[in-house]
C-alpha cells in the first residue's frame, strides 16, 4: 500500500481490531505537569454552525443474537444555541431499554431531567443506611422516602424512635426548623394550604412560646374568610394543653378535658340499704363541666330511713371550691320518680361546693329527711344533673 | 386469639381546697396483647364522712395501697377540720 493510500483511508475513517482482551486504542501522555492529559477531543468544526448542532456522539455496540449490530449505550451532545456568548449545551447518556435506546439522563441549559422518555423506569437513591432513600416509582408515579414501594403520591418512612408517653414507635418523619431568628417567642413554622392562586387557605402553625430555651410550643390552626387574604387563628392547642378558640389563648379559658365513663353512686344519708337493685350513674365531663345521670333503687326490704337529710354520694369528680359560689355549683333533676317520694311539693337537689355529694331537699326549702312522710325508699329514682368541677 | 380483660388505676387526682382524692379505674380489654377497648369508672373520696350527725375519718382500708398513701398524705388534721366547717356551714 502506497503511502498516498494509507493517508487517504485514514482521512476517510480507522478501524483498529485486535481479537484479544487488549485494548485497542490507548492514549498517553508523558506531561509531569498538573494540566489536563492525555486529552481527547471531538471537534465540531463547521462552517455554518446551527442551533442544535451535534457535537458528537459516543456509541457503545455490540451484535445481538440475531448478529444485528445493535446499540447499547449512547453519550450525545447538541449545542442547542450557537450564539456567540450565550451558548448552551446539551449532555445525555441513553441506553437500550427493552430494544429501545432511551435517554435515562439529559443535562440541558435549564434543568438535568432523569427519564425524560416518560418510560417505567425508576429512579433510586441510596444512602449509607437505606437502600431507598429516596424512590420515584414511574410505574405508580410516586415517590417513596426509605421505602420502595410508596402507596401515595409522596410516602415518607423511618423506623422507630424515643416515645412519646403513651405512644409506641413515634416516627419524626418530617420536621419543620425555622432557623431565621432562634429562640424568640413568636417565632413559627408552619404548613400551608392553598389554591393555584398562590392565596394561602389555611394554615397549621407551630409557635415557639419560650424566648429563653426553644422549648414549649402551641399548636395554632387558622383559616382565611372568603372575603379575604388572611390568615385568622381559629383554634390553638395551648403549650400547657388545651384547647382554645378564636384568638383567646387564656388559659382559663382553654377546654382542657374530655372524658366519658361510669361510676357507682350510694345513698350515704337519711337511707341506708345493703344492697340495690339499680346502682348505676354515667358522666360526661367536658372542661370543667360534669353532665351525669344516676339510676338508684335500694332492694325491696333492705332499705331502711332515719332523720338525716337523704344524700347521694361519690358523683364522679369534686364539685368546685366555694368562689365565687358559695352554696352550690351545680344541681339535678328528677327524671323517673317511681313513688320514691310522693308528695306534690316536689323534691330539689343540690350539689354543694367542695363535695362528691347531691342533697336533697324538698319544696319548702327544708331538708328532704329518710323518714319523712311520702318518701319510700326503696322505689326507684333517676336523676340526672350538671355541675362545674374544681 | 387471645382477649384479656385488666383493670388499673390510670388516674389518681388531688383536688380542690379540701383535697378530695378522685381515683379513675380503667378497664382494658386486649386483643392477642393489642388494646381495643378502654372504659373509665371513678370514685371520690373526702377526707371525712359524716354518719347520723357525726364526723369520722372516710375509711379507705378497700382502696389500693397507692390511693391509701397519698390520702394519708394529704388528709391532714386541719384539712379535715375545714372540711368538716364547710360543709356543716352548707347544711340547711
Amino acid at each position: 500500500m502506497s503511502r498516498a493510500q494509507e493517508i487517504a483511508d485514514l482521512l476517510s475513517g480507522v478501524t483498529i481490531t485486535t481479537a484479544d482482551n487488549t485494548a485497542q486504542l490507548t492514549l498517553t501522555s508523558t506531561d509531569a505537569d498538573a494540566n489536563h492529559g492525555p486529552r481527547l477531543d471531538l471537534k465540531r468544526d463547521s462552517g455554518s454552525p446551527a442551533d442544535n448542532d451535534t457535537v458528537g456522539r459516543l456509541r457503545f455496540l455490540f451484535d445481538n443474537d440475531a448478529a444485528e449490530e445493535t446499540e447499547a449505550v449512547r453519550i450525545d451532545t447538541f449545542i442547542p444555541d450557537v450564539s456567540d456568548g450565550t451558548e448552551d449545551a446539551t449532555f445525555q447518556i441513553l441506553t437500550m431499554v427493552g430494544g429501545t435506546i432511551r435517554s435515562r439522563v439529559e443535562h440541558n441549559s435549564t434543568e438535568t431531567v432523569f427519564n425524560q422518555d416518560s418510560i417505567d423506569l425508576d429512579f433510586r437513591i441510596e444512602s449509607n443506611g437505606n437502600a431507598n432513600m429516596l424512590v420515584v416509582d414511574a410505574g405508580t408515579d410516586k415517590i417513596g422516602i426509605g421505602t420502595a414501594a410508596p402507596t401515595v403520591t409522596l410516602e415518607v418512612a423511618n423506623a422507630s424512635n424515643p416515645a412519646l408517653s403513651g405512644v409506641t414507635n413515634r416516627n419524626p418523619i418530617i420536621q419543620l426548623t425555622n432557623t431565621d431568628t432562634g429562640y424568640v417567642a413568636g417565632n413559627a413554622t408552619a404548613i400551608d394550604f392553598a389554591t393555584s392562586l398562590n392565596y394561602t387557605n389555611a394554615s397549621i402553625i407551630c409557635r415557639n412560646d419560650n424566648s429563653g430555651s426553644g422549648f414549649g410550643g402551641s399548636l395554632i390552626f387558622a383559616t382565611s374568610p372568603t372575603s379575604g387574604n388572611s390568615l385568622t387563628e381559629r383554634m390553638r392547642i395551648l403549650p400547657t394543653g388545651g384547647l382554645t378558640f378564636n384568638g383567646d389563648t387564656a388559659a382559663a379559658n382553654a377546654l382542657d378535658d374530655y372524658e366519658e365513663g361510669t361510676f357507682t353512686p350510694s345513698f350515704t344519708g337519711g337511707i341506708t340499704g345493703s344492697s340495690y337493685g339499680d346502682q348505676n350513674g354515667t358522666y360526661v365531663k367536658i372542661g370543667q363541666l360534669v353532665f351525669f345521670a344516676i339510676e338508684l333503687d335500694v332492694t325491696n326490704g333492705q332499705a331502711s330511713t332515719n332523720g338525716n337529710q337523704i344524700i347521694i354520694d361519690n358523683i364522679p369528680f369534686a364539685s368546685a371550691a366555694s368562689s365565687p359560689m358559695v352554696h352550690s355549683q351545680g344541681g339535678a333533676w328528677v327524671t323517673f320518680n317511681n313513688n320514691f317520694y310522693n308528695v306534690d311539693t316536689g323534691v330539689y337537689l343540690q350539689i354543694p361546693t367542695n363535695t362528691n355529694q347531691i342533697k336533697l331537699y324538698r319544696g319548702s326549702g327544708n331538708a328532704l329527711v329518710g323518714n319523712e312522710t311520702g318518701v319510700n325508699a326503696q322505689n326507684d329514682f333517676h336523676i340526672a344533673g350538671c355541675y362545674r368541677t374544681a | 386469639m387471645a382477649l384479656t380483660e385488666e383493670t388499673l388505676e390510670d388516674k389518681i387526682e388531688v383536688v380542690g381546697d379540701y383535697k378530695a382524692v378522685q381515683v379513675r379505674t380503667a378497664t382494658v380489654i386486649k386483643k392477642d396483647g393489642t388494646e381495643i377497648s378502654r372504659s373509665f369508672h371513678r370514685h371520690a373520696l373526702q377526707c371525712s364522712t359524716k354518719a347520723s350527725g357525726s364526723w369520722a375519718d372516710t375509711d379507705i382500708s378497700g382502696e389500693s395501697t397507692e390511693v391509701q398513701a397519698i390520702c394519708n398524705a394529704v388528709w391532714s388534721d386541719a384539712v379535715k377540720t375545714a372540711y368538716q366547717t364547710t360543709m356543716d356551714a352548707q347544711e340547711v
